[in-house]
């Protein structure tokens, strides 16, 4: 959903692109062979390319070509069989080059685009303009010494993707929604772990307002935004401050922010203005990369079901709503658990209502995730095929899933053992029905002399009797016929 | 090419020029070299795709394997080495002040 801000002088709507920096599944750098893992020691994954020794000379790996065209593929991109790999030049410690080897003019992906899922359950379309390679830098430390800044460079060389976005976000709530289908996408292909707290996903905001339906107005840059949270937080501050600006008749300035989380506020980066003029120029130590196009068609072939492919296979095959879709597409392994448990059980909706309500909510709870819990997917089926034939009532299963929950044991087991089994024994009922009508004259009269809301009163009763176990279908079936004879 | 333009790209490099005299004759010689290359321009290249490196050839890939002997813990050690300054594993440079 757009979000609408009302200002002084009129509504205001903002409008939203995005830079996604992800940081390319790989063993190894992309132009080195030092190792790409996170939380090594200081310095311990550097080579002497990494480092930008005189003389080293940079080597393509290609696994992160291959993870980029994987990625591009899923974004539903055009993918470039020639691509270009240019120095961009700037100073900083922590980029011992002296310049990023990135990809400019010529990008190793062109246009593409991907379906977010908006809360209100509707759906929208967000272009992507380009993905392209690049170095990482590595980590400068500030706070260890007075006069000294501190260099660890094990993240210098490896290898990301940046992902540029079509400006179509209108607000946080579609900032997030893009932010999560994009790392779903990349979880699905095994491109990038989407770790925000790690930062092999970090992301930089490009905001402007216009008056609704208006001309686009001048944009900022919002840098250092990490978190989910952080990108709603930044564009709320960002989006007024510059309606602020308008309004008192002032003029946004093109420029390069940083949004400081603890003081809830972006704030001016000068001295990242002065050196903009990053000079790029094809990189003399690298040739053209040139893709076969065979070989793209093979990765293709490797790609698995996407998530926006499998939710609407979802909502078609199983007609499940495009909310519980979503939901359940969120995680490959998720999506996997759902479909065994829709094919044991025999009944998808169902299924998917457990799964999520259910299963979801209880693990949600405990602040646990799937791979925590003690109920397979073939046994939360199992439960579901007991609802389905009737064996069982979708009361008394929510206990029967409470202790498989707890203990991992079979559903059908449980029912056994403490005797849950519905009573679908019409005779047996009708005995019970008996009993009950017989017990509470006065309110058999209230009931006949038009009082028929006690009807409620005599299922309670009869499920009483029979510990709940009597089938709710034929309980109501029988007491009417006996009431109203 | 002025002196202006000058000054900004020798910032821009983090090159020193040691003065007005400098200034003068490094505008002078990027003045020949901007000529040189207007020369160049005057080629017809309609219709040619620019050349990106004057290899003809394209990009080798390398495996994606990691080199124990360039990397681990006596990496560290051979990296920082050339470090002109170290600590704790780190390089240690002057203060960047944001």
């Amino acid at each position: 959903m757009a979000l609408i801000i009302k200002g002084e002088t009129g509504e205001w709507e903002v409008v939203i692109g995005m830079e996604v920096h992800a940081q390319i599944i790989a063993n190894t750098k992309l132009f080195s062979n030092a190792k790409a893992e996170f939380g090594a020691a200081p310095n311990e994954q550097v080579s002497f390319v990494d480092a930008a020794m005189p003389g080293m000379l940079p080597v393509l790996n290609y696994k992160c070509v291959e993870q980029a065209v994987r990625t591009g593929l899923g974004l539903n991109a055009q993918i470039n069989e020639l691509s270009v790999f240019e120095r961009k030049n700037y100073f900083y410690p922590d980029l011992p080059q002296g310049y990023q080897i990135s990809q400019f003019e010529h990008p190793i992906v062109g246009k593409g685009v991907i379906e977010i899922d908006l809360p209100d359950g509707t759906v929208k379309e967000i272009g992507i303009t380009r993905l392209h390679m690049e170095q990482d830098a590595g980590k400068s430390i500030h706070d260890q010494h007075p006069t000294k800044s501190y260099v660890d460079l094990n993240r210098s060389g490896c290898a990301l993707m940046e992902i540029v976005s079509e400006p179509d976000i209108r607000g946080p709530e579609e900032a997030v929604a893009y932010l999560s289908k994009l790392r779903m996408i990349m979880r699905y292909l095994e491109t990038c772990d989407g770790n925000m707290d790690e930062g092999s996903m970090r992301a930089d905001v490009n905001i402007s307002v216009r008056k609704v339906g208006g001309p686009l107005g001048t944009r900022a840059e919002i840098k250092n935004v990490n978190s989910l949270k952080a990108v709603t937080q930044a564009i709320h501050y960002e989006a007024e401050r510059q309606i602020d600006i308008l309004e008192e008749g002032g003029e946004v300035v093109q420029e390069t922010r940083l949004w400081d989380p603890e003081k809830q506020e972006t704030r001016s980066m000068r001295s990242k203005e002065e050196a903009h003029d990053y000079r790029y120029f094809p990189d003399p130590d690298l040739l053209p990369v040139q893709l076969q196009s065979k070989w793209v068609t093979e990765i293709k072939e490797t790609l698995p079901e996407l998530p926006d492919q499998k939710k609407h296979r979802f909502m078609n095959e199983y007609g499940l709503s495009l909310y519980d879709s979503s939901v359940l597409i969120a995680e490959r392994k998720r999506a996997e658990y759902f479909e065994t448990v829709a094919e044991t059980g025999g009944d998808a909706k169902l299924s998917a209502n457990w799964v999520i309500n259910e299963l979801l909510g209880a693990l949600n709870k405990d602040g646990q995730d799937l791979e925590a819990a003690k109920v397979s997917a073939k046994q939360l089926g199992g439960l579901i095929a007991l609802i389905k034939d009737d064996t069982i009532s979708g009361k008394i299963a929510k206990d029967v899933f409470a202790e498989m929950y707890a203990s991992g044991k079979n559903a059908a087991d449980i029912v056994e053992e403490k005797g849950l089994k519905q009573v679908t024994d019409t005779g047996a009922i009708e005995v019970i029905i008996d009993k009950v009508i017989a017990a509470n004259p006065d309110n058999l009269a209230k009931y006949k002399g038009g009082k028929e809301q006690l009807f409620g009163f005599f299922v309670g009763q009869v499920m009483k009797e029979t510990g709940g176990k009597a089938n709710p279908g034929i309980v109501n079936q029988i007491l009417k016929k006996k009431l109203n004879s | 090419m002025d002196s202006k333009t000058v000054i900004k790209v020798a910032n821009l490099a983090r090159l020193r020029l040691s003065g007005e005299d400098e200034i003068a004759q490094r505008t002078k010689e990027m003045s020949g070299i901007i000529s040189f290359v207007e020369q160049l321009q005057e080629v017809d290249t309609t219709g040619i795709a620019p050349l990106a490196n004057p290899n003809d050839d394209v990009q080798r890939l390398r495996d994606d394997k990691a080199d124990n002997g360039d990397t681990g813990n006596s990496g560290s050690v051979r990296v920082l080495s050339n470090a002109p300054e170290s600590n704790s594993g780190y390089f240690v440079v002057p203060k960047i002040i944001e």
